[in-house]
């Protein structure tokens, strides 16, 4: 079953067609691969479906409930998680303060009843603090609870946006590069904790990337952005073989992954 | 030390350092009573300044006028209805309230500079529109305010008003710090680093900068309703737009991510008009009057100077250099529990917006 469904979506910045009628679906359950060279439209897409910008025209459906006009955070608020590819973690925040935020925002005491610490609002910071410390240890971040986020380095800033977009209990992940300015053991264990993620806590996952190892070794399903339009999708396999997908992306990879540095 | 006995310690910290608070007016002379009045006053209105600086990192040029507001809504209020002036406070608080959720509603769409530019604005459009309406103030000459009664105790005094001020002013610090340590704290702590990044966990933006300017309105409007009370009036001229630029001002420089910032910034405040004419002369040099005429420069090259070394403010960071070397003490001494000691709640630099810094920085 379809727990989003993108249709026809067009975006234009100016007279630059960035998105043109594209049309995609994730299954729940499913770990689904945005692919595509610089500027191909995947952040904008990205953008569109957690609510950052308005489409000129098309439909995004998630759960068969319709998005478009809904704010960013109701559509949070209705599952959907993302992080970005440039970081937007609460730098000051401890990391649990990170992580512990979407949950102070689903409370329900009244704000006199949080500043008057009320026995309920005391209660709810425990079962969030409960929830949160679950996660860090999931996300192996327990050590760092105490840590301000903006001190830390740049991979385990991603995981602390990963963590703080995990604590909202999404039912759709939206990554943004997750693995980018990782090195190859940070990206592997990257690869570890999204298929766990996906398999202990059920978590759909919509992933841009850049690393085509990691995406040919996670994903179930692919789309390839080029030009704001899909131009292939299918299982990792198909896609690594289309010859179009070759041209316009993956050849260009190759041969920059391909040849080995002389220094 | 274990926790029970730390909590104690922190305690008995609290209580010593509020009783001294409220023993202070029997040191002072009626005229410095006065003078700390006014300190509690800025104080408390200042308070209410750090959660929109401080927590939500947003500039605010129109906290005098807000001040203002609550004076004369009371004075008003008092001398219109015939109404108690603490009832007169009370409505002039949610008064306060309400007008916060209005002026802050260009906080929805702009921040920094811009939203500095335009809270200075509606700064402005209060001294030209809204203080000169007939019901609010009463006219050019300004609405006396007579100083409110309690049975049983002579707040005619100054001494004993202080009292007033001070309850005021800690119930004011006491919502503060635990809207900082609480949920609320830690969403407006998001909001300043990130809209993007707050609205993708679920913040409503606008409920939260909304509330953020409401508690903060209310709050100055308190401060300016107590402070008509001590003066016995206000006027159009008791809070000019420059006094908004001042307060931001100064707490900027004391750091406004601190909760006991205020209380030095209102000192600040009060004090410096008078204490620079007790600046000794340079005779050789300068006469006194040039000397006043060299202070916005002097206050000018402070404040950039004070912004390049200490960008945190100065009482965050000499808070942190206290808390070092009082930790690097009680490691060596280790006498815990010793009441008013290192662990001093009262001690001032407990920052807002880096909760961790010093910790993590000490580790790393």
């Amino acid at each position: 079953m379809a727990i989003l469904d993108v249709s026809d979506v067009s975006v234009t910045f100016g007279g630059l067609q960035a998105l043109k009628d594209v049309r995609c679906h994730v299954n729940a359950g499913e770990l689904v691969g945005l692919i595509g060279p610089n500027g191909a439209g995947k952040t904008t897409l990205f953008n569109v479906i957690s609510g950052f910008l308005t489409p000129d025209r098309g439909s995004v459906k998630f759960l068969d409930q319709e998005l478009m006009g809904m704010a960013p955070e109701q559509r949070a608020v209705l599952g959907i998680g993302r992080t970005f590819q440039a970081l937007r973690v609460f730098g000051s925040l401890t990391v649990e303060e990170n992580l512990l935020v979407p949950h102070d925002v689903r409370q329900p005491t009244t704000t006199a009843g949080s500043i008057l610490r009320s026995p309920l609002a005391l209660l709810e910071e425990r079962r969030a603090v409960e929830h949160v410390n679950a996660i860090m240890h999931l996300l192996d971040l327990s050590s760092l609870r105490e840590w301000r986020a903006g001190d830390l380095p740049l991979g385990l800033r991603r995981r602390v946006e990963l963590g703080r977009a995990l604590a909202s209990r999404p039912r759709l992940l939206l990554l943004d590069e997750a693995a980018s300015g990782m090195d190859n053991k940070e990206t592997e264990a990257l690869a570890a904790d999204l298929t766990r993620v996906r398999d202990m806590l059920g978590v759909t996952i919509l992933l841009i990337e850049h690393d085509v190892s990691l995406v040919m070794a996670i994903c179930d399903y692919l789309y390839v952005l080029n030009f704001g339009q899909i131009m292939a999708e299918g299982r990792p396999a198909q896609v690594r073989s289309d010859p179009r997908v070759i041209e316009a992306y993956l050849g260009v990879e190759a041969e920059e992954t391909g040849v080995p540095a002389q220094a | 030390m274990t926790a029970s006995r730390q909590k104690l310690a922190r305690l008995v910290a609290v209580a010593v350092a509020v009783a001294a608070a409220a023993l202070l007016p029997l040191l002072l002379s009626q005229y410095r009573a006065f003078t700390a009045c006014q300190v509690l006053v800025f104080a408390t209105a200042l308070m209410g300044l750090t959660l929109i600086t401080g927590m939500l990192g947003q500039p605010s040029l129109m906290h005098a006028e807000l001040m203002g507001f609550g004076g004369f809504m009371t004075g008003a209020m008092v001398a219109n209805m015939g109404i108690n002036f603490w009832l007169a406070v009370l409505l002039a608080v949610v008064a306060g309230y309400l007008v916060g959720s209005v002026v802050g509603l260009p906080a929805l769409r702009i921040r920094g500079l811009a939203l500095a530019v335009v809270t200075l604005a509606i700064a402005r459009v209060f001294d030209a529109l809204v203080f000169p309406l007939r019901w609010l103030s009463g006219g050019v000459g300004g609405r006396s305010v007579e100083r409110p009664t309690i049975p049983g105790l002579n707040l005619g005094s100054d001494r004993v008003y202080y009292e007033v001020l001070l309850v005021a002013f800690l119930v004011v610090l006491a919502v503060v710090l635990s809207v900082k340590r609480g949920r609320i704290g830690r969403v407006f702590g998001a909001i300043r680093e990130t809209d993007w990044g707050s609205a993708s966990s679920g913040v409503p933006l606008t409920r939260y900068k909304l509330l953020g300017f409401s508690l903060s309105a209310a709050i100055a409007a308190l401060a300016g309703a107590l402070g008509a009370g001590l003066d016995g009036s206000v006027t159009t001229q008791t809070y000019p737009w420059t006094k908004s630029v001042t307060l931001l001002a100064i707490l900027t420089v004391m750091g406004s991510s601190s909760v006991w910032s205020p209380l030095f910034a209102a000192i600040f405040v009060v004090l410096s008009p008078a204490g620079l004419e007790h600046l000794p002369p340079l005779p050789q040099l300068f006469s006194k009057e040039q000397i006043v005429q060299f202070v916005p420069l002097i206050s000018g090259v402070s404040l950039v100077l004070v912004m390049i070394f200490t960008p945190q403010g100065l009482v965050p960071t000499i808070g942190a250099r206290l808390r070092k070397l009082t930790s690097r003490n009680r490691s060596r001494d280790d006498v815990p529990g010793t009441p008013g000691g290192p662990a001093s709640p009262m001690e001032p630099g407990e920052a807002v917006g880096t909760p961790t810094h010093e910790r993590v920085g000490g580790r790393a």
